[in-house]
Parts: structure tokens; sequence; C-alpha cells
């Protein structure tokens, strides 16, 4: 005969485990951020001291490294979590690398456009695009800082415009910093906290 | 006149089984065990139930040279779930 259970104590199973499989998941929730926030830092950096040091612009096609650095690190990541402990991905986690996927897909034809275009306002671009996709996944993962760091970035995003010279490569850097480590700090502080 | 709950759902074992698979996109057997502290057999036959009544697919495959057994709600089992979940609401008066 199979325990059964009285409304309240089924409702409270659910929530329990809901919320139980929810932290267990999203144990490295603030990981991608992390990842992508100190490979912009690092490259808006070097990318700004070789071209001071160098005068050659080429020095700009490092910025692809970002995006295939990125999801390539992120793959292998995932794959060696999953393979110590099986953690599943949960439906938001799917919606979140979604939008992350499609705002890389359009700052990669930026890229290419730029190289054409040379007067394509690219900081502008870059820092609006990625202050987006962390205010839209603060908003999906209710997470305050994430979305308050995603709008200052969209509205520093508008400040780009009127830098002049390579003083954008500096910036952009602290920008991402403000952006995406801050914040991806702070969600795996919270997380650790709560596990 | 008050609706009946989903007898199929209204067991703990399966009631955790479907909490923890309508969060994920897929679940594995590990996962499961992992997360209702069931035994190998008992999860083993609750998985059946559900899978019998449509709730949950049940798929086998391979990683690498060891068997896995991956497990996902269907639209069906998402539809009981969410039923079941408003009747309790209904009971509770929440």
């Amino acid at each position: 005969m199979e325990n059964v259970l009285n409304e309240k104590e089924s409702m409270d199973l659910i929530v329990r485990t809901i919320e139980q499989t929810r932290r267990r998941v999203e144990k490295h929730a603030g990981l991608p951020m992390l990842l992508f926030g100190y490979l912009s830092v690092i490259t808006s950096l070097a990318v700004w001291l070789l071209i001071s040091r160098t005068g050659n612009y080429r020095y700009h096609f490092l910025w692809a490294a970002v995006p295939v650095l990125g999801w390539l690190l992120l793959a292998i990541m995932g794959r060696n979590r999953s393979r110590k402990t099986e953690a599943p991905r949960t439906h938001i986690s799917i919606l979140i690398t979604r939008i992350w996927l499609l705002i890389s897909g359009i700052m990669v034809l930026a890229m290419v456009i730029i190289f054409v275009e040379q007067a394509f306002p690219a900081p502008f671009l870059f820092i609006l695009l990625t202050g987006l996709g962390v205010a839209c996944t603060g908003l999906v993962v209710k997470y305050t800082p994430f979305v308050v760091c995603g709008i200052l970035g969209v509205l520093l995003s508008f400040a780009s415009l009127w830098l002049t010279g390579l003083l954008y490569l500096p910036a952009l850097a602290l920008v991402f910093a403000v952006m995406m480590v801050i914040p991806g700090h702070l969600l795996q502080h919270a997380l650790h906290k709560k596990q | 006149m008050r609706k009946e709950l989903d007898p199929l759902l209204h067991s703990p074992l399966r009631l955790t089984i479907m909490s923890v698979l309508v969060s994920v996109e897929k679940a594995d057997f590990t996962f499961l065990q992992q997360q209702t502290g069931a035994t190998s057999g008992n999860l083993s036959v609750q998985l059946d139930k559900l899978s019998t009544a449509g709730y949950i697919e049940i798929e086998k495959t391979f990683k690498g040279k060891k068997p896995r057994t991956l497990c996902r709600i269907t639209d069906r089992g998402l539809d009981a779930f969410r039923q079941y979940a408003e009747t309790l609401k209904g009971y509770l008066n929440v």
C-alpha cells in the first residue's frame, strides 16, 4: 500500500522539490556571465595596449576571441560538470542560452561589418547588446543586480558615442566589468550562500 | 462538487518525480534517484507507471559504454500536473 499525502503535504512537496531542483541545477548560474565578462575585459585591455604601442589596428581581430573562446570554454565546462553531477538544464537556462546565442550572432555580424565600414559605431553596439542581454537575463531569473547593471550598460552605450581616440577601449573594459563581472560574482556569492 | 485529485500523481514518489521533471528539459535516472532518494527498483516501477500513463517519455541511450535512462515530461504529463496543482489550490483555498 502506497503512502497517501494530504493536500497540504502534496503542495509542500511540489514547492520543495521544484526549489531543490532549481538550486541544484543553477549552482553555477553566474559562471557564463563571469567567463564572458572576464574575456571581454581582458580583450579590451589587450587590444588597447597592443594598438596604442604598435599603431596596428589589425589587433581588433582579437575581438573574435570573445565569442569563440567563450562558447568553447562554456561547452567544455558544461561537459565536465555533466560528467560529474549529471545535472540537467532547466527551461530557464535554455532560454538564457538562446538569448545569448542570438546576441553573440549579432555581434559576430557586427564584427564583419566593421571591417567593411570602419565608421560603424562598434563600441556603442557591443555595449548596448551586452547591456540588453544582461538586463534580459536578470528579468528572466528575477535577479535585480543583473537588471540594474544591464540597464546601466544600456545607458553607458550611449555615452560611448562621445568617446574619441583609443579611449573607448579602456572604457569598454570598465563597462564590461560593471555589467558582467561584478553582478556575476554577486550571483555566485548568493548561490554559494544558499547551498 | 470538488474535483478528484489524479490518483497517479497523488503518491509521494511519483509527485516528486513529476515536480523534478516539470523544472528541467530532461533528467537521467541517476539525477532522479539523487533528487527523490528512492531505491533503483522503486524508482523504475514508478517511472514505468508514469510512462504507461503517457505522462513521461523514457529514452534508453548510452553514455560511453554505460547505459543511460533519460526521462522527459510529455505535454499530457504537463497538463495533468497543472490540473493536479490547480485542484490542490482549490482544496487549500490558495
